[in-house]
């Protein structure tokens, strides 16, 4: 969209126009509602009686103010929330700049978070024009995840109040809703997903000293694979956890980045043995990165211990149970293509693939540059069921190729025998 | 992670399909004075409403089936029925085919079809070709007469229900034909730049018309009226805009008349006959530029006596009484249901000029009461 506005040479000239309006985001959870309100400039300016050179120059504190006395969550007995003003900052957006303040609202002792009426005269004390619109982007009890948020309704000159009431759902709702989460997360995971299938490719092999051999017996392959499996569920069930409950986190970029490292490793692994034998260490210790990964996932939805609690289980459920259906889809295959002559050829080209693609991520996840390849590879990830039936494809290819082959040498011992 | 911001949520609402072409438009399609024959024949239409029936299955008959697709949505596409805003295509999308993309037969078509509606189409004109003159003067690409849209809704009929959309950057024409009834509202329009403007020779004002009216409804009032019809608050816009954009529902807009307290100003019915004609004639500049089948009844409803006993007059602005050409000034209309308001804006383009931003509604009609 600002490609397409900067190339109608709109994006100056769009800043002055008044798109629409005051943009509030609910995040509602058990203790408290983490609101994100983002007002245009403009609007702001228009609403203090100043102009926004005055409002630029703004204390932080002075703006603080003007929210708290502004906007308010009330319980139904009229009693009002707790509010923090947290950071204070202009962003630039799509239609030009905004002010945008990060508010945290609790309720008052014995209230709900989930229930409350929102009062917001900032903009309308002045404005009459002046249109506020109200989303919920956060509510896990109502499986609202955050990708799509819901608008809950419109406050303007004749309507500042709103009743919000999120107490639908329960906590069998919140576990299905972290559930789903915790499949979708890694359903889309591109990247968490090419390191296990690396590990995997080469899970069925046995290996000489530093280079893959023939096939392992079956039952060496599937054990590798569920030591593999197990030891990832483990390292990023464990940090997955420390990040929800304790709140661990590393910095981004950081982890993104050692995530592309580990795909990286895991490529060059599947190329020629780097730590022959110790895939489930690895497995586990890159697993710890992923599951910090995870765990921004579960960051927003203002749980108290029990929910999170639940939620943490839900969604590590959710993670592990479309591990297992990958795995399914795709093990078989490889463990059936690994006895087959041109498995070489199969297991360097996608390890090829994925150390270019694992490169171009950290590249982009440490420059902080976006490359039209991201875009790509969440395209194909979402196509991914077609890894899964290209390589049953290939197993069924290669049966029929070593059949003929075999029907083949038959007829030529059979030709050299009458000779 | 991904992450929604405010505007690219509205972004991501309001632009469904991608606007990639730049006005490919000229004068020629603004002032319609040389464009090329649409071949449509309705010398044999009697009425208005035939005329606008058989122009509109013209219009749709000049079209290839593809562009017939997106020129001629089902009438239970409600959803397309309210996309309609006062600002750039560019930034929020629009029902129905662009002009600019459409063969000049097809355009010539298209206008002829507006015109069988419309008794005067200066403004529809002119507010096309001010967009020509920002994309020359400043605005760029995203500006211009190609970039503006039309649809015809349902099946064209003399008897079921059908409606037609014409708009873009400040215009919209929403025209629904319930039962053979056309109903015109709602009815966007704004210009900038407000004053007069030339393009290829030609001049141009469209909304000066409306726009004086309005201030002399204001003019002739006692300084008393004047600021007991003074609105506190500011306006930077009209009150009740595109607010149902995309809903499919007039919900959003009917909530946003004012009601109880909020409805105030100078009852027109305590204003001499004078002052009354003052406001008829300010009424007529919007509603009049309808087909007078569509239009006579309309202004009938809304300057009876009775109307104008709920009928108020308001003005709002820094100035000592209504001033358009300072940003910020506003004037309203506001009866049981006409509701007609123009808010003078800032410039965008045209930097330290007002421009125009009007909407004419119907409280009880808008998209003939099908929404």
């Amino acid at each position: 969209m600002v490609a397409l506005l900067v190339g109608l040479g709109l994006s100056r000239r769009a800043a002055a126009h008044d798109v629409r309006g005051e943009v509030i985001f609910l995040d509602v959870g058990e203790q408290a509602v983490e609101v994100e309100l983002s007002v245009p400039m403009f609007q702001l300016a228009l609403a203090r009686r100043q102009s926004i050179e005055q409002l630029t120059a703004a204390p932080r504190e002075e703006l603080a103010a003007d929210v708290r006395g502004s906007v308010a969550l009330r319980d139904r007995s009229g009693r009002p929330f707790g509010l923090e003003v947290g950071t204070v900052s202009v962003q630039q957006q799509e239609a030009g700049p905004a002010m945008v303040f990060a508010l945290r609202f609790t309720p008052p002792r014995g209230a709900s978070a989930r229930w409350f009426e929102l009062a917001d005269e900032l903009v309308l004390r002045t404005v009459v024009n002046g249109n506020v619109y109200v989303f919920v982007r956060r509510d896990l009890q109502n499986a609202v995840l955050g990708d799509s948020p819901t608008l809950v309704g419109t406050l303007h000159y004749q309507q500042r109040r709103l009743t919000v009431d999120r107490t639908a759902g329960d906590r069998r709702t919140s576990l299905i809703a972290a559930f789903h989460l915790g499949l979708d997360h890694i359903r889309e995971g591109t990247d968490h997903l090419m390191f296990l299938l690396m590990l995997l490719v080469v899970a069925p092999l046995a290996h000489a000293r530093r280079a893959w051999s023939t096939a392992a017996t079956a039952r060496r392959g599937l054990l590798r694979t569920a030591g593999i499996a197990t030891a990832f569920t483990l390292g990023h069930s464990l940090t997955l956890a420390l990040g929800a409950v304790a709140g661990l986190a590393l910095p981004t970029r950081f982890v993104e980045s050692a995530i592309a490292i580990s795909i990286l490793v895991s490529a060059i692994h599947a190329w020629r043995p780097v730590f022959a034998g110790k895939e489930p260490l690895i497995a586990g210790g890159f697993g710890l990165i992923h599951g910090l990964a995870f765990a921004t996932a579960l960051s927003g939805f203002g749980f108290d211990t029990p929910s999170l609690v639940l939620a943490l289980l839900g969604f590590n459920l959710g993670v592990e149970a479309m591990q297992l259906v990958i795995i399914a889809l795709t093990v078989p295959s490889l463990m059936m293509l690994a006895r087959r002559r041109g498995y070489a050829v199969l297991r360097r080209g996608a390890a090829a693939i994925a150390m270019a693609a694992s490169a171009v991520w950290l590249f982009e996840r440490l420059s902080g540059v976006t490359t039209p390849l991201s875009a790509v590879l969440d395209r194909a990830a979402r196509h991914g069921v077609w890894l899964a039936v290209g390589l049953a494809g290939l197993v069924v290819l290669s049966f029929a190729w070593s059949r003929r082959g075999r029907s083949l040498r038959t007829v030529a011992w059979a030709a050299r025998e009458s000779l | 992670m991904k992450t929604v911001s405010a505007m690219m949520l509205f972004a991501v609402a309001a632009c469904s399909g991608t606007d990639t072409s730049t006005s490919t438009s000229t004068a020629d399609a603004a002032s319609g004075s040389d464009a090329a024959s649409s071949g449509v024949d309705c010398t044999s239409a009697t009425t208005a409403l035939d005329k606008a029936v058989c122009q509109a299955n013209g219009f749709l008959a000049t079209l290839s089936s593809t562009e017939r697709t997106t020129a001629n949505p089902a009438l239970t596409d409600t959803a397309s029925r309210t996309r309609w805003s006062n600002l750039p295509t560019g930034m929020v999308t629009r029902a129905g085919i662009k002009m600019g993309s459409l063969s000049s037969t097809s355009q010539a078509a298209a206008l002829e079809l507006m015109a069988a509606v419309l008794t005067d189409t200066t403004d529809l004109t002119g507010v096309r070709a001010a967009d020509d003159y920002l994309a020359a003067n400043g605005g760029g690409g995203g500006y211009g007469a190609g970039l503006y849209y039309v649809a015809v809704f349902g099946t064209p009929s003399t008897t079921a229900n059908w409606a037609i959309m014409f708009g873009g950057h400040h215009m919209a024409y929403n025209i629904t034909f319930v039962g053979g009834v056309g109903y015109p509202t709602p009815n966007h329009l704004g210009v900038e730049p407000k004053a007069a403007f030339t393009l290829n020779g030609v001049t141009y004002e469209p909304l000066t018309d409306e726009g004086n009216a309005m201030v002399a409804i204001f003019q002739s009032m006692s300084s008393t009226d004047v600021s007991s019809s003074h609105l506190s608050g500011t306006f930077s816009d009209v009150v009740v805009g595109p607010v149902e954009y995309a809903t499919g529902s007039s919900t959003a807009s009917k909530a946003k008349f004012p009601t109880g307290t909020n409805r105030t100003g100078v009852l027109v019915s305590s204003l001499s006959s004078t002052q009354q004609a003052l406001v008829t004639a300010a009424i007529e500049a919007w509603v009049s530029d309808f087909d007078a089948t569509i239009s006579s009844s309309l202004v009938t409803d809304y300057t009876s006596a009775t109307a104008y006993q709920d009928t108020y007059v308001a003005w709002a602005g820094s100035s000592s009484s209504p001033d358009v050409d300072v940003s910020g000034t506003y004037m309203r209309i506001d009866g049981p249901r006409v509701w007609i308001e123009v808010a003078c804006q800032g410039g965008i383009v045209i930097q330290g000029k007002t421009h125009y931003h009007t909407i004419y509604r119907d409280k009880m009609y808008d998209y003939g009461n099908t929404l």
